[in-house]
């Protein structure tokens, strides 16, 4: 335990959010290269 | 005038000569009402994922929650992790769809994109009126902001709270969509330096490392009584219970699909690059949010104030010098404003192109040249910014005894009558019918005003959470009960999709 139970919460679920965010996004957002269109990614 | 007023009076009128340049490119950029309501769907990942972060996260950050922190203690970190898993969960479930189908729907707003989906102008009209529940978010601000004016500067309170209206009037009414985005993408960008900055200072201030930090943060706050260490304090107005931190993340994941976000995601250029956008929108929030640790340190190092919401300036003069302190009242300006100039975009594009340029001129309620109706919508959409700048200054003329109740009111009407709608019009087609709409609307709505005014619920987030779960169930089930026949008439926008 990270200092105290509310502490140790907030880390790894912190960790465990992100690494699901990540996962949600590479999973259902990002697209397949094989059906890439010949669009340049943009950036601002 | 002391040092920091003076360092505050300097930083103050260098972001404002930023947002007035930022206006100006908006104000040449906006000719249409889409231009208005949504950037004319022309605005790439980074700037949108700043400027989503921005919106969301307001002056309650910065101050509320910190405060939050400083009474409550360790259990206020909920909040923390509702906000970057429910929220961005939330966001992900509904932006990509809702951004597809956009493409071939050309929506402008979640009035807009509702009307559209059931083909009800019921269903337009009655979320337009909705949006206008946000009045209470955009007063609360005004009187955040008002508030950092009176502590930093000394400027009498109406005297600030008109300053800040006429600040955010002035470039939302010219630049519209655009000025909200621009603005708020420089305005995250400061919001992301002083929260890091917050999070990191523990190390000058305790000289203990992180662990240490939190260590002599854990015993200071035991001192003072075991539930400020605790997982769940029953004390605290927000999670005082098990059923209030789950009502919290439920309330935060619906939170994704208020409508000044969720024209964000109807503004960004091409769709495929919305997983950038998001990610950079999580990776700014977690930089913002990592603030609350200032209210934490505050209850160490600054103990016995009288208003928790003075905890985050207190605890700033104590680790940063005059300047940094006076970068932290910009910054409370910037979150304030940030949020509320979204928010004047969904009111005016709610009335002048929801109900004025969708219901009233197809309907021939009011008869106008067809070529004139989208230069007309956007002159209303300008008079509107304006009414409604004067509408949320009235409200708050007075401060309000409690600036977060104001704001969890404007959300939870919102979110209970949209939610259900919006989710089942996603990811049940087949179900999603008109009628059902109409009836979650207003269910979704009813049930957060029976709880308000009943006083049914002690958490201002778990109120809403249980009214956005009601609307949902209600088109859930009234889905299912009137799908028969109705589904035919969606399948042919379905089937498009």
């Amino acid at each position: 335990m990270w200092i105290n139970e509310m502490l140790t919460i907030w880390l790894y679920g912190s960790l465990f959010s992100l690494a699901v965010i990540a996962l949600s996004l590479w999973k259902w957002y990002l697209p397949r290269r094989s059906q890439d269109s010949h669009d340049d990614k943009s950036d601002a | 005038m002391n040092e920091i007023q003076v360092y505050m009076a300097v930083g103050l009128t260098l972001f404002l000569v930023v947002l007035l340049v930022l206006g100006l490119m908006a104000y040449k950029k906006t000719t249409t009402m889409a231009d208005f309501a949504i950037a004319g769907a022309k605005i790439g990942p980074v700037t949108l994922g700043l400027a989503f972060a921005a919106t969301f996260f307001s002056a309650a950050t910065f101050v509320g929650y910190t405060g939050w922190a400083y009474k409550w203690g360790l259990s206020t970190l909920w909040i923390f992790l509702t906000l970057i898993f429910a929220s961005p969960m939330g966001l992900i479930l509904v932006a990509k769809r809702a951004r597809d189908m956009n493409t071939k729907q050309g929506s402008l707003s979640l009035p807009d994109w509702l009307g559209d989906r059931y083909n009800s102008d019921f269903v337009r009209v009655s979320v337009a009126l909705i949006t206008l529940f946000n009045l209470f978010y955009i007063a609360a601000q005004f009187s955040a902001g008002a508030l950092v004016f009176e502590q930093l500067l000394g400027i009498p309170y109406t005297a600030g709270l008109i300053g800040i209206a006429v600040i955010v009037v002035a470039y939302t009414y010219g630049g519209g969509s655009f000025a909200d985005i621009y603005t708020d993408a420089f305005q995250a960008m400061l919001m992301v330096v002083m929260g890091v900055l917050v999070f990191v200072s523990g190390l000058w201030v305790f000289r203990d490392g992180f662990t240490g930090s939190m260590q002599a943060v854990t015993n200071s706050l035991a001192e003072r009584g075991p539930e400020l260490v605790a997982p769940i304090n029953p004390d605290s107005g927000i999670f005082y219970s098990v059923q209030a931190v789950v009502g919290a993340f439920v309330i935060q994941f619906a939170f994704a699909a208020q409508p000044q976000l969720f024209n964000k995601v109807l503004a960004l250029e091409k769709p495929q690059d919305m997983a950038k956008m998001i990610g950079v929108y999580v990776a700014a929030a977690v930089c913002f949010l990592v603030v609350i640790f200032g209210g934490l340190y505050a209850a160490a190092t600054v103990p016995s104030l009288d208003n928790p919401d003075s905890a985050i300036f207190e605890y700033a003069l104590v680790a940063f010098p005059a300047a940094v302190v006076a970068l932290l009242g910009v910054v409370v300006l910037a979150a304030a404003m940030s949020t509320s100039d979204g928010i004047f975009v969904v009111i005016s594009t709610s009335i002048a192109n929801d109900v004025y340029a969708k219901f009233l001129v197809p309907r021939g309620f009011v008869t106008n040249d067809p070529e004139k109706v989208d230069a007309n919508a956007l002159r209303i959409s300008r008079v509107v910014t304006l009414l409604t700048g004067v509408a949320a200054t009235l409200l708050v003329i007075e401060p309000p005894a409690f600036i977060g109740t104001f704001v969890w009111i404007g959300i939870s009407g919102v979110a209970a009558g949209t939610l259900g709608p919006l989710l089942v019009g996603l990811f049940l087609p087949r179900l999603a019918n008109a009628t059902a709409a109409k009836i979650s609307v207003v269910g979704g709505l009813g049930c957060y005003l029976v709880i308000l005014v009943w006083d049914f619920e002690e958490s201002v987030l778990a109120a809403g959470a249980w009214a956005v779960l009601f609307g949902l169930a209600t088109m859930l089930v009234a889905s299912l009960a009137f799908t028969r026949g109705a589904g035919k008439k969606l399948r042919g926008v379905t089937e498009s999709t």
